[in-house]
């Protein structure tokens, strides 16, 4: 009978601990499951999608990353400013104006969980832009 | 009867022929994406500067000044950390070998522009472990500061001490920031682009245009009709520690 309560007990035991960080987080992590409200915004997000040259705002969450260095590739290796697109449409190249519109970066990659990007260590920051 | 294999050793060799030549096309895939110059572009095969020396005012440094400025190049307070692009340095030093005790004195005295040389055969490329340093065609010896791993190599590598490290952060210490440009973060090395940046979109470089004595002259070394070949061809001009074998592309009037 006494070992029947130490495995009871045993039980609740690891089921806690087990639970723990689930139980912890409960009401925090509902705040950032909500997505920011700028990802509502079609119009806004086309807009972003364009200046990286991109099709949709699919691609450009899917490749920003990929394109991101390929501009630098192109500007610093090649010596040219315009990148110009799978469908032949030219893009000034530039990360102020790309992160012109306030909080962009910082909030979607805030709700994806990410780290924050580290391009403002080095590029100044649009004034109003993407925030540290 | 035992069946025989359904492949044939040579339907098994075409497909292992087809499979490996697959991997060709997708290793195109690592092909650059498209870029087109700026419809101002500046281009050379070979950039090249001229300084004439003998116009410099005593004491300016309205070069140096205007450089720094556009490149965000902090003014660190601990000498040892210094950061420069282009800085005056005593004949003596800028030019070691062609030095004796008998020389100009008012040579001697006068302070000489020094930068990085953009040498066509640079020691500082050599040496660099990640490609952060390279030489483009245009003869521009470029750094890519998302490559520098802060190594150091290139310093050691460069005869002129034309390279800076960023022992911390050097954005507290940039009086003025350009935001058309890209500060440093600790850790990377840095040095004089040629204006590269200009260039790309058709203005000259920083230190030339500041130049109110009009002693810099910039152009492409491969054109015989620039004014850097016609400077070159009508003064003795010296580069600097010609006998390390970098071939400078800074040609001095002196």
């Amino acid at each position: 009978m006494n070992k029947n309560r130490l495995v009871a007990l045993g039980l609740i035991l690891f089921v806690l601990l087990f639970t723990f960080p689930v139980v912890m987080n409960l009401g925090k992590s509902v705040a950032k499951t909500q997505p920011p409200a700028m990802l509502q915004d079609q119009k806004a997000m086309q807009e972003l999608a364009d200046k990286l040259g991109v099709k949709n705002i699919d691609e450009f969450r899917e490749r920003h990353k990929q394109v991101l260095a390929e501009w630098k590739d192109i500007v610093v290796r090649d010596g040219k400013r315009v990148y110009v697109t799978k469908d032949g449409r030219e893009i000034p190249i530039s990360l102020q104006n790309l992160a012109s519109q306030p909080q962009y970066c910082n909030d979607c990659h805030d709700y994806a969980g990410i780290e924050k990007p580290n391009c403002w260590t080095c590029h100044v920051e649009p004034k109003g832009g993407a925030g540290k | 009867m035992k069946k025989p294999l359904s492949i044939s050793r040579r339907t098994l060799l075409k497909a292992t022929g087809a499979a490996a030549l697959g991997i060709i096309p997708a290793g195109t895939l690592l092909v650059r994406a498209a870029g087109k110059p700026h419809p101002k572009a500046l281009q050379a095969k070979n950039w090249a500067m001229v300084i004439n020396a003998k116009l410099c005012p005593p004491g300016c440094r309205i070069c140096q000044e205007a450089c720094h400025k556009v490149h965000n190049v902090p003014n660190m307070p601990d000498p040892k950390q210094d950061v420069k692009w282009i800085w005056p340095e005593s004949y003596n030093s800028a030019f070691p070998y062609e030095t004796h005790p008998y020389t100009d004195q008012a040579n001697e005295k006068r302070a000489y522009p020094v930068l990085c040389n953009h040498c066509e055969n640079p020691s500082c490329v050599r040496v660099c472990p990640t490609k952060a340093t390279f030489q483009r065609p245009d003869g521009v010896v470029m750094m890519d500061y998302h490559r520098c791993i802060g190594c150091r190599f290139c310093m050691a590598a460069c005869p002129y001490g034309a390279r800076s490290f960023n022992f911390k952060d050097p954005r507290p210490h940039i009086p003025q920031l350009n935001p058309a440009y890209p500060t440093r973060t600790p850790g990377v090395v840095e040095k004089c682009n040629f204006c590269d940046e200009r260039l790309a979109v058709g203005q000259m470089p920083a230190c030339m245009e500041a130049c109110p004595a009009k002693a810099i002259l910039f152009g492409d070394l491969n054109d015989p009709a620039s004014p850097v070949r016609q400077a070159l061809a009508s003064n003795v001009t010296l580069q600097r520690k010609t006998k390390l074998g970098t071939r400078p592309k800074v040609f001095y009037i002196v």
